[in-house]
């Protein structure tokens, strides 16, 4: 009913167009403030947790690998470039393109996420060895489910551009799945700012 | 896409499709009209409703006498239990947010659907599935979870409250939180988006604009209870040290999350039915509302005051800045009072035509006013002190609740039935109602101050005949009956008014906003055509255009200019 308009004119290069977001942005921006205020939470009971240490933080017998962490938190603050990529591929009726770009972020999501699974086995603490330990594993562990749902939201994306029939709705789902993956991205750098960098 | 589904609904059931026919139950099970949504919200809620009332009912009889044996000390912790969940999660929140936001705020502003018509069906299987998951709770072997609504560390760890009913109670709060949160998103996005044209912000009734802010609330505090709940089944389940002291963690922290959810939660479950009766003083007085900016701009003081002051429901816990938290909730007294003063003005002077809506509003004020002011008492620490977790803070915030959920619901349901049903209730049986409950509603909680000044602790099961707390007792146990008398009263009406039908027409009141401009009930898309929008009272403009608003000498140069544009 009220979606944006889609460029259907793949032959002539246009400049990109601020058009007023489509209804499906506007929703999901709504509900990435609902996500925001529910990571604010899990921020909220690492301080508190911080607040109420006895000694040296994070508590003796933490060792995270800083730096591979670092090449991992880059490669998802990339994805979001490649993401956004797809993201004017599209709007510039160029679907093919767009589609290898989304292949791509799925990749670098998916290595994103293999490096988290490789860091929860092998770390030196558990959930139950402090509460440094508990926050570390609830907060890794609920933005790592947030990637996995945005590489499979990218999936049904792919699916769905993948369709030869004209679909008007199909510019605003990939702009509304990119909005999605920025913000999952930035709510990384600062759980990495917070879990690994802070002492 | 969900434009062709609704076409299909309308062909298959054309204008007889309200009422039950043999598709009934798989219009019911598949509609994503908002309409029908919103009433399955408003008759599931009202279940809900009986069923913890029916909770409360037993509740009472254990306390009618000191010692009582009714129920077990185990099952009376399960009965309030689930009576605060149930009616806090379950009926005053959906009832209104889910039944009436659904079903109203799209016609209110001239829209064919919500934004997101499959979401808005999906919020609704999340909230019947997450209250079953509750009420489940009952039938594991260790019973239903026995904490309190509030659900505490550490009485809420897998050590102090084993078994799989208080895992059930988690699992359904973080289901009927996403089923809010997403309605959260879909109404926001509706009015954000799909207003008739000339609805601007500021001509969109009182109702919508409560709504609006409700909605930004519930996307504020409900996300906030979801971590806490997911951390609360990790620390259960995974091991997690979260919410306990060993390991370095904190209980408090529990406290801190929830009322951070918990404050704004109550005026999610005020302020939709603060918007009700902000549509029905003008109605039933004749009159524009009073203070319309006055009652916006109040709206978003309470929203934004309501982020603030959780940690009054903590002053005991030593842990709290004390002269902040008093300071700010003593504050949202203001906004409040602003507007049960514009409400006053808005019949003050008026032509009041004493129809159950009204009198039902008028109860609230007295109820609301009264629970509002023990608020105040509460939110100052040293009365705090000496009231906190006894039957003075148990009467107060029924008071309120009891006092908006309840009278500003009926006045808001008797007030729109009509418009839902393309029925009438029966206005004497409605008014018996209303003196049955409120009768019974102060003969219950009134006693309750006194009892909680007398030192009666909340959520205890028994207590001695030697401790003075017999007599007021009683007494609140035969308001609690009579306040159940009521609601039968209710069925009664509902039951007649179903049998024995009385058209209503399609605007019985004269009412102001655009849900009146069209059938009762609205068709599948709602408005076969819509009046123009040139005031906050569009119905009222077209069928009295000798009196419409645009054409007072109070309004403003630009809506002035638009009529003029549009009429040359």
């Amino acid at each position: 009913m009220a979606q944006a308009v889609v460029t259907q004119t793949p032959k002539v290069r246009e400049p990109i167009r601020f058009n007023k977001p489509s209804m499906l942005g506007v929703g999901t921006m709504v509900w990435l403030g609902s996500e925001l205020m529910f990571f604010s939470g899990l921020f909220a009971a690492y301080f508190t947790v911080r607040a109420n240490r006895t000694g040296a933080w994070p508590p003796p017998g933490i060792k995270l690998d800083i730096a591979q962490s670092a090449v991992f938190t880059v490669i998802l603050v990339m994805s979001s470039v490649t993401m956004q990529k797809a993201v004017f591929e599209a709007e510039h009726g160029r679907k093919r393109s767009a589609r290898w770009w989304i292949v791509l972020t799925m990749v670098m999501g998916l290595s994103f996420l293999s490096n988290q699974a490789v860091e929860w086995t092998h770390v030196t603490f558990s959930t139950s060895t402090n509460a440094y330990g508990s926050m570390f594993f609830v907060m890794t562990g609920l933005h790592g489910l947030h990637v996995l749902l945005g590489i499979v939201a990218m999936g049904f994306l792919m699916l769905r551009l993948a369709g030869s029939k004209s679909d008007p709705g199909e510019l605003a789902a990939l702009q509304s799945v990119s909005y999605y993956w920025h913000f999952v991205d930035v709510v990384w750098v600062a759980l990495y700012a917070v879990l690994f960098l802070i002492h | 896409m969900t434009l062709t589904e609704e076409k299909k609904g309308e062909s298959d059931h054309g204008q007889a499709g309200h009422h039950e026919g043999p598709s009934g139950l798989y219009r019911w099970l598949t509609s994503t009209d908002h309409k029908v949504i919103g009433k399955n919200y408003m008759y599931t809620a009202m279940v809900f409703l009986f069923i913890a009332g029916g909770m409360a009912m037993l509740i009472r009889t254990q306390l009618a006498s000191p010692n009582g044996h009714f129920v077990s000390q185990q099952t009376y912790n399960e009965l309030f239990t689930i009576h605060g969940s149930i009616m806090l999660y379950l009926f005053a929140g959906p009832f209104a947010f889910g039944g009436f936001a659904n079903y109203l705020v799209p016609l209110q502003i001239g829209a064919p659907d919500m934004a997101f018509p499959r979401l808005n069906a999906l919020s609704y299987w999340l909230y019947l599935t997450g209250g079953i998951t509750m009420l489940l709770g009952f039938l594991t072997a260790s019973g239903a979870a026995a904490f309190g609504w509030v659900g505490y560390a550490p009485l809420s760890s897998s050590t102090n409250s084993p078994g799989a009913g208080p895992d059930l109670w988690i699992v359904s709060i973080a289901l009927v939180g996403f089923s809010g949160i997403f309605t959260g998103v879909n109404l926001v996005t509706t009015i954000f988006y799909l207003r008739a044209p000339g609805m601007t912000m500021f001509r969109m009734p009182i109702f919508t604009w409560n709504m609006l802010v409700t909605g930004l609330l519930i996307l504020i505090a409900f996300p906030v209870l979801t971590a806490a709940l997911i951390m609360l089944y990790a620390d259960r389940h995974f091991g997690t040290v979260i919410y306990s002291v060993k390991g370095g963690g904190s209980p408090v922290l529990w406290q801190n999350l929830f009322w951070f959810f918990g404050h704004p939660e109550v005026y999610i479950l005020a302020l939709p039915f603060f918007g009700m009766v902000s549509e029905i003083f003008p109605v039933f007085s004749k009159k524009p509302v009073f203070g319309y900016k006055g009652l916006v701009f109040a709206t978003l003081a309470i929203a934004g005051l309501s982020t603030g002051v959780w940690a009054h429901h903590m002053f005991t816990t030593g842990t709290v800045l004390l002269p902040f938290f008093s300071a700010l909730s003593l504050l949202i007294a203001v906004p409040t009072g602003i507007k049960i003063f514009t409400w006053i003005g808005t019949m003050w002077g008026g032509q009041l035509n004493y129809k159950a809506p009204l009198t039902w509003a008028i109860g609230f004020i007295v109820a609301f006013t009264m629970g509002g002011i023990t608020g105040v008492f509460l939110a100052s620490p040293p009365i705090d002190f000496a009231t906190h977790d006894t039957y003075f803070v148990v009467a107060h915030f029924h008071q309120v609740l009891f006092g908006s959920t309840i009278f500003a619901g009926f006045a808001g349901f008797f007030y729109w039935y009509p418009k839902l049903t393309g029925r009438m209730y029966r206005e004497w049986l409605a008014k018996l109602q209303f003196w049955v409950v409120f009768i019974g509603f102060n003969v219950t909680f009134l006693p309750q101050y006194l009892l909680g000044l007398k030192g009666m602790p909340r959520r205890i099961a028994v207590y001695s005949p030697t401790d003075g707390f017999t007599f007021l007792n009683q007494i609140s146990t035969v308001g609690g009956y009579l306040t159940g008398l009521g609601f039968v009263i209710f069925l009664v009406n509902m039951w007649i008014s179903w049998k024995r039908p009385v058209p209503a027409g399609d605007n019985p009141w004269d009412g102001y906003t655009l849900e009146w401009a069209t059938t009762s009930p609205p068709p599948s898309h709602n408005f076969t055509s819509l009046p123009p929008v040139r005031s906050t009272r569009p119905t009222w403009d077209r069928n009295h255009p000798e009196h419409a608003d645009y054409k007072s000498p109070h309004v403003t140069e630009y809506a002035k200019k638009e009529v003029s544009s549009s009429e040359g």
